[in-house]
């Protein structure tokens, strides 16, 4: 009687811990899938000051014919690739317009110009928010389903990736304006 | 008004030892005359008990009012564009927020003294010394303990913040796990395991705890932490408020019988700098600053 008990209690404590683990590998999920939106906010945020202060620039350059952004291609749901990318994308594109502005006094100095710098560096340090709460998350993940015991019951979970903005930064992304 | 000399505090140091030890010997006459029966002892000696606690309280004041006031207003002074010193009234309790603080002890009763209302570089803060107490009871015996004592700053950035995000120093490895298992919704670890060792980091906001605590930002408020001797905890509000408290178990700005006027000044002055430097780190802050 006595080892009977025993095993009903044994057997009732893993049935805790593994609904228990289960479930906490669909909250880390959740996290995961609500950071990765954030990003894709922010990314959203950042191209569209980044577009408006491309449209302030041109109107500032009108003999340089040449100077057109690459289309960015951001959209609900992409993957952490198809973030990074066009992150990389944009700083290129930030690099050209403050690149540019050096060269236009007049453009520098120009209160909307101003104001955008303002905004863009805003939306850059949520999307810095954005990016280190994804990959603390992520970490959080992939740590659950990599060590024992809990990898037991991670059969059908993979690691996550990480959202490198620094490292596709220095990447060379072809680029045309 | 003259200032008051070192020969002065001197002067006024002995009258309060004099008074302290007339005190002391009234008492012990008193209960001396109470336990062999001679109430005729009894009567001067409750006398004397009452004359010596009045002078003694009386020059307590003294001290404190026209010793370390001045010298008090003097450091603010030096310090800030525009201050105001009330050495017996506190932080007001709708000032406190208490339930925000979510501190890990019941508070029954809030003492306090040294209510300092400043601006600093533009920036309104209060600030106060803070001494919470829990009342215990058990079966008839009640205690008074202290849960807290020390400097409590409120700063008022004006415009929200990010998020509602709250700092407090971990107590130990044992308090981590509890917290992890209570409070897994709203615990958020960084990538400054530093940070996270020292620090319980709470807020439903993840994404807006991020923005506010920037690597930068987490540096800072360690190496500030350092420095000050106590648990620490800071609480970034909404409604552009941040409260800073800081647990040392002393009065910050309480007379000490063994210094002088001018260790005095110099104690004054290095916690008000304490203070400044813990402001000047929130005011580097992008993150706070671009919303506040």
């Amino acid at each position: 009687m006595p080892f009977l008990i025993i095993l009903v209690a044994v057997v009732a404590i893993i049935a805790v811990w593994a609904i228990s683990t289960s479930n906490n590998f669909k909250v880390a999920k959740i996290k995961i899938d609500e950071s990765r939106s954030g990003i894709e906010v922010a990314l959203t945020k950042r191209y569209d000051m980044l577009t408006k202060q491309l449209d302030v620039a041109k109107s500032f350059m009108q003999h340089e014919k040449d100077f057109v952004a690459e289309v960015i291609y951001l959209r609900k749901g992409m993957s952490v690739g198809e973030m990074n990318e066009a992150s990389a994308k944009m700083d290129k594109m930030a690099d050209r317009i403050n690149f540019t502005a050096e060269a236009y006094p007049q453009l520098r100095s120009s209160d909307l110009f101003v104001q955008l710098q303002v905004g863009i560096r805003d939306a850059e340090e949520h999307l810095q928010a954005a990016r280190r709460a994804y990959n603390s998350n992520v970490t959080r993940f992939n740590t659950m389903i990599t060590v024992f015991p809990s990898s037991l019951l991670a059969k059908n979970y993979t690691k996550e990736d990480f959202f490198e903005a620094e490292a596709h930064k220095r990447a060379d992304v072809d680029m045309k304006f | 008004m003259q200032p008051y000399s070192n020969h002065d505090l001197a002067t006024l140091r002995r009258k309060k030892s004099l008074y302290t030890a007339g005190l002391v010997i009234g008492i012990v006459l008193f209960f001396v005359g109470m336990l062999s029966g001679a109430i005729l002892l009894c009567f001067p000696a409750f006398a004397a008990v009452a004359v010596f606690g009045i002078l003694t309280n009386r020059i307590s004041k003294q001290i404190k009012d026209e010793i370390c006031t001045p010298i008090m207003q003097s450091v603010l002074a030096d310090v800030f564009e525009r201050s105001e010193y009330h050495s017996r009234e506190r932080l007001p309790d709708y000032l406190l927020e208490l339930e925000e603080m979510q501190f890990p002890f019941d508070v029954d009763r809030i003492e306090g003294s040294d209510y300092i209302h400043a601006t600093y570089q533009g920036l309104n803060i209060e600030m106060s010394d803070i001494r919470l107490v829990d009342v215990r009871s058990s079966g008839k015996h009640t205690s008074h303990v202290t849960v807290f004592e020390g400097l409590w700053l409120v700063c008022d950035f004006g415009k929200p913040i990010a998020a509602d995000l709250l700092l407090r120093e971990r107590q130990t490895k044992v308090f981590r796990f509890a917290d992890k298992w209570f409070h897994s919704d709203d615990n958020i670890e960084t990538e400054n395991e530093a940070f996270n060792e020292k620090f319980v980091i709470r807020s439903r906001d993840q994404h807006g705890a991020f923005y506010v605590l920037t690597p930068h930002m987490m540096e800072r408020i360690l190496q500030a932490d350092a420095m000050g001797a106590g648990d620490t905890y800071i609480r970034f509000m909404k409604t552009g408020k941040v409260h800073i408290s800081i647990n040392s178990g002393r009065d910050a700005f309480e007379y000490n019988a063994s210094e002088s006027i001018e260790q005095m000044k110099h104690r004054f002055a290095s916690e008000i700098r304490y203070v400044t430097d813990l402001i000047d780190i929130l005011r580097l802050s992008d993150t706070i600053q671009n919303n506040a």
